[in-house]
């Protein structure tokens, strides 16, 4: 009997590393591109935004869901997220600076996300809860029913980019010659948007949404600092660093995954740098 | 064409390549409106524009940059690619990163870009910045010679338009208006300088020039 129960329990352990080593794999596929082509297109504060909608639009879902009975909360949720980022995106066509007009966005967001956790705090059974796993998630809670259906839509989205890589680079390097050599800046600028918009989605869920902010940003410092303009040095930084800050997180109790995820990154970054200083 | 800071000259190169919509007037490029037929216009025209609106901290290599415009029309001719480099003398740099180049040599990069690819008319906006005399007598020799072998017309926007001076090539002098036009040395003199210019402050290089040539 004792013998069965610790199999049992050591079964369920291998699952949770299982799922954390899964999520933390798939989510960096994504965001070590996605990561480098926010630096070099100059839309981190962008990503970061994406993250306070996904924020926001998740606690809007939640009380959505709550209100409307069994309506999904993802639909508001997507609804919400796509109507920042069209408003995000018109701001900018209408003159306003990229940052003013994504400034203005997590105004908007963070003003709704207080407000709709206020109230899923105080009304909703077990809202604490739902507020905590949005904001800080876990990669170890990942269902891992779900990972084809993850892994599928992360690289489709990873291929999309990976298509339109060049372009978006061009683009930022020099936006004024782009739309005379090739045009239609407008709708690459779109584009790119909403591909990162999708990212910060797709990061949080698996993630949660705090450490996705640290998976959008360092790896495309690293890459910046190696002077590489690929997307793939970037990928490797964030499977490198993910996968060891899920592993720590695993085997060190006290050592939430957001905290490891930060270590290993930071870590990663501090040894590229100096590596690059010494080597040149 | 050559005017104080604030004339018009970038605005009137945006306009002519229909970057900016003009608020009255005509444009024809070779017989093409640049705000109707934009494809047309991409495939007559090639355009410089200010270094400063490059973003030199993204880590491309001089060759990726140079070979932009075929690349974004999904042609592979590395030829051309080569040949627009070594016309502006720049083809040991091919794999280095802009961002390591001096200022000049990002010039002449910024220039092989605009030659790469076959056009009619090449619009440079401020190509000499940064480069010294000699450079800029190099590459003002070289756009001559393009503009006599393939018959390509170049129009160069710049305060000191001087290393032009000995092709006594078409000047137009503007300040929100056209002052005036005509070739180098008809009107590269010190009173229409003056005039475009301001009376105190007008181009060193040109009023140099302009007393040279007056």
């Amino acid at each position: 009997m004792g013998r069965a129960s610790y199999s049992w329990v050591r079964n369920m352990v291998d699952i949770l590393l299982a799922a954390g080593l899964v999520s933390s794999l798939i989510s960096a596929l994504l965001a070590g591109a996605s990561s480098t082509l926010t630096t070099y297109t100059r839309t981190q504060f962008l990503a970061i935004e994406s993250l306070h909608m996904v924020i926001a639009a998740g606690l809007l879902g939640g009380i959505a869901s709550w209100y409307f009975g069994a309506a999904p909360a993802d639909i508001f949720s997507l609804a919400f997220m796509a109507l920042l980022t069209l408003l995000v995106a018109y701001m900018i066509e209408k003159g306003y600076s990229q940052d003013t007009a994504i400034g203005f966005g997590v105004v908007i967001a963070s003003a709704i996300a207080s407000t709709s956790s206020y109230y899923i705090a105080l009304g909703i059974p077990g809202g604490i809860s739902y507020i905590y796993t949005l904001l800080f998630g876990s990669p170890f809670l990942f269902p891992l029913s779900s990972a084809a259906y993850y892994l599928v839509l992360g690289l489709s989205i990873l291929a999309m980019m990976v298509l339109l890589w060049r372009l978006f680079i061009y683009m930022a390097f020099d936006p004024e010659f782009f739309e005379i050599a090739k045009g239609g800046g407008r709708i690459y600028r779109w584009v790119l948007y909403t591909v990162i918009a999708i990212t910060a989605i797709y990061i949080s869920r698996l993630v949660g949404a705090i450490p996705a902010h640290i998976l959008l940003i360092i790896p495309g410092m690293a890459v910046q600092s190696l002077g590489s303009s690929s997307y793939l040095p970037g990928i490797a930084i964030a499977i490198v660093s993910s996968i060891s800050a899920a592993i720590l997180s695993y085997y060190i109790a006290w050592l939430p995954y957001g905290l490891s995820l930060c270590l290993t990154s930071i870590s990663l970054y501090i040894g590229i740098r100096l590596g690059v200083a010494r080597h040149g | 064409m050559a005017g104080p800071n604030g004339a018009g000259k970038s605005t009137l190169l945006k306009v002519i390549i229909g970057l900016i919509k003009r608020r009255s007037g005509r444009v024809s490029i070779f017989g093409v409106d640049p705000e109707v037929d934009k494809r047309s216009i991409r495939s007559l025209v090639s355009y410089m524009p200010q270094s400063s609106t490059v973003s030199p901290e993204i880590p491309l290599k001089v060759w990726d940059i140079v070979a932009s415009p075929l690349k974004l029309e999904g042609i592979d001719d590395e030829d051309a690619v080569d040949e627009a480099m070594k016309v502006v003398g720049i083809e040991r740099y091919a794999h280095e990163r802009f961002s390591k180049l001096s200022g000049g040599l990002r010039q002449r990069v910024l220039i092989a870009r605009a030659l790469v690819k076959p056009s009619k008319l090449v619009l440079l906006d401020e190509p000499l910045s940064h480069i010294d005399p000699k450079g800029r007598a190099e590459i003002i020799s070289t756009l001559h010679k393009i503009h006599k072998e393939r018959d390509v017309s170049f129009l160069i926007v710049g305060h000191d338009l001087s290393a032009c001076a000995m092709y006594d090539p078409q000047v137009i002098l503007l300040n929100r208006k056209i002052i005036a036009v005509g070739r180098f040395s008809e009107v590269v003199k010190p009173r229409l300088l003056a005039e475009t210019y301001g009376s105190l402050l007008y181009g060193e290089g040109f009023v140099f020039m302009g007393e040279e040539h007056g």
